[in-house]
């Protein structure tokens, strides 16, 4: 019959965390499980659909976050009744996109699926090498119109930071109406 | 018109700062077209037009929606013109491109008999280069100027015929010509200046004689100058050229916007 060894005292001073919990005996908190996260920081699956719930800031910034992107925007000749076309779809982030006309346009840009007529001023019109940077927030689309062939650049650089600090202060907002008794 | 049309689109495609329509005339009514817009349409260095028209869609024309403007060795166009595809000119309903086309006249089909008074076997029509440039972006300045140009003739056809060769001159300031007969029999030459006019074949031009057609001996040369001031504007040059045995001769002319 083998020997049962004894409890060393740093599995025992483990199995008494945390201290701040006011429970010393339970355990601590076992680490996240492999629940499939968004990259908003939102559970896949609600806990509890029956609540609203706040969105939780993410954990970890994927590769997918940071990921920049520069190319060449061709407008082309617009058909009738095609819907606007999109330059930059911010679905999952904060985004700097600056755009620079090549040619002489004219060509609008903005946030308005309609555009036209190009100099209603629904839209930014470019101008030939101006670059012009928008702030994309995340879930806007920004839309590109023109009346020709013509050349744009195109450069995006993503926020991850803003979506965080977005989460972040949700969870203040959330803490504090905790405190105040207040159910979110 | 050439077949397939220089597009702009491709210049666009080929992150070119200008579209270069560059291409000769191949009848009086040849128009391009463009899709894409400009900051600045200039005369380019081959052509052999001097003036040229850019007609536009206008919202303020109506009713046809086409304003146009016109483009020379003297003088650019500075300044934003666009299409609009997404409007149509009227009554012709066609979309609202930037459209380039000569002002200066060209009939090939003229009756060069007439002009010279006596029967010409064939014509050699040099067609005119039509060369404009169309800027996507600010110029900082231009300066149009076409390139002077030598036109050169040797040996033409492959009988002895009288020849009616037509260059085009288009309000050149200066040229010169000069003619030799390689032969060892005579040859003829005469040099006369046109101006296309809108009309038929029988009336379609005016004329003036640079130099009276002459028979030639063996190994004389015919030379000479042409200003402005002393034989006018014109459209074209029409050389005839009598050959007679081994058809050897050589014609040079050259042509210049400057004095």
């Amino acid at each position: 019959m083998a020997a049962t060894k004894p409890p060393t005292l740093a599995s025992r001073v483990a199995g008494l965390l945390p201290l701040a919990s006011g429970n010393l005996l339970r355990r601590p908190t076992p680490a996240p499980s492999s629940t499939p996260m968004s990259k908003i920081g939102v559970p896949a699956a609600p806990i509890d659909r029956n609540r609203a719930q706040v969105p939780q800031p993410a954990a970890q910034t994927g590769k997918g976050d940071l990921r920049q992107a520069a190319y060449v925007y061709f407008t082309k000749v617009p058909a009738v009744g095609a819907a606007t076309p999109v330059l930059y779809s911010a679905d999952r982030l904060w985004a700097k996109v600056t755009v620079t006309l090549e040619t002489a346009g004219p060509v609008a840009v903005g946030f308005n699926s309609s555009l036209t007529p190009l100099t209603s001023g629904k839209g930014i019109l470019l101008t030939t090498d101006a670059p012009v940077t928008f702030d994309v927030a995340k879930g806007n689309k920004l839309y590109i119109q023109a009346a020709g062939v013509n050349r744009v650049n195109v450069q995006v650089q993503s926020y991850p930071w803003l979506e965080q600090i977005t989460g972040l202060l949700m969870n203040l907002v959330n803490t504090v109406l905790g405190a105040m008794g207040v159910t979110p | 018109m050439s077949y397939p049309q220089p597009s702009s689109n491709g210049a666009v495609n080929a992150a070119q700062d200008f579209f270069r329509l560059n291409t000769p005339l191949v009848s009086p009514g040849d128009i391009y077209e463009s899709e894409v817009g400009a900051l600045a349409f200039a005369i380019g260095p081959e052509s052999d037009l001097a003036n040229i028209a850019i007609d536009y869609y206008d919202t303020t024309q109506a009713p046809t929606f086409m304003n146009s403007v016109a483009i020379s060795v003297s003088r650019t166009m500075v300044g934003q013109i666009s299409p609009d595809l997404t409007q149509t000119y009227q009554p012709s309903n066609v979309p609202g491109r930037t459209l380039i086309r000569p002002t200066d006249l060209y009939n090939p089909s003229i009756d060069l008999a007439t002009i010279v008074g006596f029967p010409i076997d064939d014509s050699y029509f040099v067609a005119p280069q039509l060369d404009v440039i169309q800027y996507f972006n600010q110029q900082p300045g231009l300066v149009p100027s076409r390139n002077d140009k030598t036109f050169e003739f040797q040996r033409i056809g492959n009988a002895a015929a009288t020849w009616a060769i037509v260059i085009p001159y288009y309000g050149r300031k200066s040229g010169s010509y000069r003619f030799v007969n390689n032969a060892a029999v005579n040859q003829g030459f005469g040099l006369w200046s046109i101006n296309y006019t809108i009309g038929d074949a029988n009336n379609g031009y005016a004329i003036e004689n640079i130099v009276a057609f002459t028979s030639e001996a063996a190994g004389a040369i015919v030379k000479g100058s042409i200003e402005q001031s002393t034989n006018g504007t014109f459209d074209a040059l029409v050389a005839v050229v009598q050959t007679a045995g081994t058809r050897k001769f050589a014609l040079r002319v050259d042509v210049s916007d400057t004095d």
